[in-house]
């Protein structure tokens, strides 16, 4: 049980870390003309011919930053001359807000569970 | 009031065929031969009798040369025509009016419309939208209407929408006038443009045109054409008809025949070829079957039901058409790629692109596309889609290996394929088959519990989430007898996650081609074909498609059609914002002015009032989701009432 605990810490601890980022200015990069329009404004994902879900990803800043100078599908390669290190920090402190509040209940969603 | 004119027309030397002929010309044209008429009248009023009487006066007097033809006729070709038509089911014809076909037209108007069988015309303003409405109805009718588009430019106009439903198998009757005679063309405007061959610019994604020489050619080539557009795979054909053909009066010797129609038996494949597949199936540890364009009738989605509760076997359905129920248990599409990958059998049938259904691709890498499939998985396609195959415009992907491929329709195949896999199993093989299917409906079940989880992302926010406005829709619309006429892709197939269907005409498909312009039309055409039927048809509504065709909407208000137009307003053609993002960051620019080209907006549309412009009840713009409730019930109950409405609601981009 121990182990098992353990084991989920290291998992979860990395997502949960905060980076040295402002998010208020990553929201504004979010809503410029970049990530929202394949990722949603909230995080939530375009599905197949968008991008994955943000929010509630359990999302490490080491693999934002990743996924952002080095995609491993569709997503735009944003390299260090049209996206600085302090601005990919930023991104990073903004979508890991997005996680902040727990994720929504889809049970609790009436239109989710028709009868 | 009809017989003044005339006498004013035959004093004016014009004649009734003269001024008809006038009257097909531009808009300066009509405009002068109407003021001859007029301006002689007005010359010839008593209080204002000039002393000399004016040329045309004086010609009326000494009495008029013979017609050279006769001013009246009791018979054309186009009212045989309009009886071959009839005689082929075909109840409506679809229009942007054009000069060149008004002989068929006028015969349409006024005796198709007035006598039974009904053809009506429908007024459309333009080719894409008169072609698209084709598409859209045939997919729910089951049958074609026909289009008829103006000599050359209206061939023109409608071209994309004819390779839309040649690349989805819409059967269409697709007619355009020509001119080939050189004495009888009439002046300006309506011949100066023919074609020696008109039909060229859309020969290649047809099934079959042809360029009748008599009205008994004509016949038989409509019935024919209508024979090639209904036998699987089906699509749109094309008849050119000659402008004197429809107009001159029938006289041929014998009178032309209409050839019967005939019943029609769509091609299966070889039976012993599918006794060998359901050995394959039958003997399979996990079969996989993939469903595209299979149901072209509630039949189809009935025999793959059947086949797959008696494999309990994994169906992934592309949705080309409603092939199966969404939420059937041995239904794993939310799976993704994951059955084709635990696959050891996999049959595609009718699949457009079978090849990328078997592959993974991961751009920028050396990889690029790799195999999905497990080594030793066997391959087998079965499809009519190998029957029809033309060399220019293309359907096809990258070729797909296959270890046997079956060439023939797949709706028509499957009962004998089931036929043949009862025979293989034993009792034995249903445990198994059993204790398969339970594992798949708790997939299923698991899936549908992923789904509503992404679904949840973002439920109150603003923009609306693409989730929201299609539970919201389905919420309104789960109790009535509804149809989805539009494609759900750029809706991140939401639909096909978490709604419940069961019925085959609850779905359409998409475009076919990816033609953008689609959407608006071919919904209506659906809509059409409804009408009458007490279904709702609804559609959900892309911005950018719908500025294709706006006037679609003047269709819709004009024939009182019913159909609920929500409108997924992105104000992007969004697909493109994000590939010319990749493009950007590719050349390392950024996506800061990616906007430009691809955003639909400064100004914002306003779609209700666009709406409103022509007829349609209009909403809007929703942006906040608890409103869309209320908006849905509103306008729901117009449509009921027999009206087209429209509610533009604010999205997210997926």
């Amino acid at each position: 049980m121990t182990r098992t605990l353990i084991c989920l810490l290291l998992i979860a601890t990395p997502a949960l870390a905060q980076n040295a980022g402002d998010a208020a200015r990553g929201k504004e990069l979010f809503l410029r003309d970049a990530c929202y329009t394949c990722h949603g404004t909230t995080g939530a994902g375009g599905g197949a011919l968008g991008g994955p879900r943000l929010a509630h990803a359990g999302l490490t800043p080491n693999a934002i930053i990743n996924e952002l100078r080095h995609p491993r599908a569709a997503m735009p390669a944003y390299s260090e001359k049209i996206l600085s290190d302090s601005e990919a920090d930023d991104l990073v402190a903004f979508i890991q807000s997005l996680s902040r509040e727990s994720a929504p209940d889809a049970k609790k969603i009436p239109l989710l569970n028709p009868p | 009031m009809a017989r003044k004119t005339d006498t004013l027309l035959e004093r004016s030397g014009l004649g009734r065929r003269g001024f008809l002929k006038g009257a097909g010309l531009a808009p300066a044209a009509l405009g002068a031969a109407l003021a001859a008429p007029l301006a002689l009248a007005k010359a010839q009023a008593p209080a204002r009798a000039p002393s000399i009487p004016p040329t045309p006066n004086v010609e009326a007097e000494r009495g008029r040369p013979a017609d050279a033809e006769p001013l009246t006729q009791t018979s054309c070709g186009a009212d045989f025509m309009l009886e071959v038509m009839r005689g082929l089911s075909i109840e409506h014809a679809a229009a942007f009016v054009g000069s060149s076909f008004r002989g068929l037209h006028e015969s349409i108007i006024n005796v198709g419309m007035v006598s039974e069988p009904r053809l009506d015309f429908i007024s459309c303003m333009h080719e894409e939208v008169s072609v698209a409405m084709c598409h859209g109805y045939a997919k729910i009718a089951g049958k074609p209407m026909a289009a008829m588009m103006h000599d050359t430019v209206g061939l023109q106009h409608g071209s994309m929408a004819i390779y839309n439903a040649y690349a989805d198998r819409a059967p269409i009757f697709l007619i355009t006038p020509s001119a080939p005679d050189a004495r009888t063309r009439k002046t300006m405007v309506q011949t100066v443009h023919s074609a020696q061959d008109g039909a060229a610019i859309v020969r290649d994604f047809v099934k079959w045109d042809d360029n009748p020489g008599s009205l008994q050619h004509w016949a038989e080539s409509a019935t024919r054409g209508w024979k090639y557009a209904m036998t699987p795979p089906y699509g749109p054909v094309l008849l050119v008809t000659s402008t004197d053909l429809q107009e001159n009066p029938q006289d041929e010797n014998p009178p032309p025949r209409i050839p019967q129609k005939p019943k029609l038996a769509p091609p299966q494949a070889e039976d012993a070829a599918l006794t060998d597949v359901a050995k394959m199936l039958v003997a399979a540890e996990a079969p996989v079957l993939l469903a595209d364009r299979v149901a072209r009738t509630p039949e189809g989605m009935r025999h793959l039901t059947e086949l797959a509760e008696l494999l309990q076997c994994s169906v992934t359905d592309s949705s080309g058409r409603m092939n199966f129920p969404w939420r059937h248990p041995l239904n794993q599409t939310s799976r993704g790629r994951e059955p084709v990958a635990q696959a050891d059998v996999i049959l595609g049938m009718e699949m457009t692109d079978f090849w990328q259904t078997l592959h993974s691709y991961t751009p920028h890498t050396e990889a690029g596309f790799q195999t999905l499939t497990k080594p030793g998985a066997k391959r087998i396609s079965l499809s009519s889609a190998d029957l029809n195959f033309h060399s220019n415009y293309q359907d096809f992907q990258r070729y797909p290996d296959a270890d046997l491929a079956l060439m023939g329709d797949a709706e028509a195949s499957l009962p004998s394929l089931i036929a043949a896999c009862r025979t293989l199993i034993d009792r034995g093989k249903r445990g198994a088959f059993e204790a398969r299917g339970k594992k798949l409906a708790e997939a299923h079940k698991t899936a549908m519990d992923v789904q509503r989880g992404l679904a949840a992302e973002g439920w109150d926010s603003q923009p609306i989430t693409t989730a929201r406005l299609v539970m919201e829709l389905y919420n309104a619309i789960k109790d009535e007898d509804w149809t989805l006429a539009s494609g759900s892709l750029f809706q991140n197939m939401w639909p096909q996650k978490l709604w419940q269907a069961d019925k085959h005409h609850r779905y359409i498909g998409d475009a076919g081609a990816y033609g953008i312009g689609y959407t608006a039309p071919a919904s209506l055409g659906a809509a059409l074909a409804n009408k009458g039927t007490g279904r709702l048809t609804v559609s959900i509504q892309g911005d950018g498609d719908l500025m294709c065709c706006p006037s679609t909407l003047w269709t819709a208000a004009h024939e009182k059609i019913p159909i609920l137009y929500v409108m997924h307003n992105n104000r992007a053609w969004h697909q493109e914002i994000m590939l010319l993002q990749q493009t950007a960051n590719r050349m390392q620019r950024g996506t800061d002015r990616t906007h430009i080209g691809t955003t639909i907006r400064d100004p914002n549309i306003d779609f209700a009032k666009l709406a409103e412009s022509m007829g349609v009840y209009g909403q809007g713009p929703v942006t906040d989701p608890k409103d869309l409730n209320a908006a849905l019930k509103r306008a729901i109950a117009r449509v009921k009432a027999g009206e087209p409405a429209l509610i533009d609601v604010v999205c997210q981009g997926r």
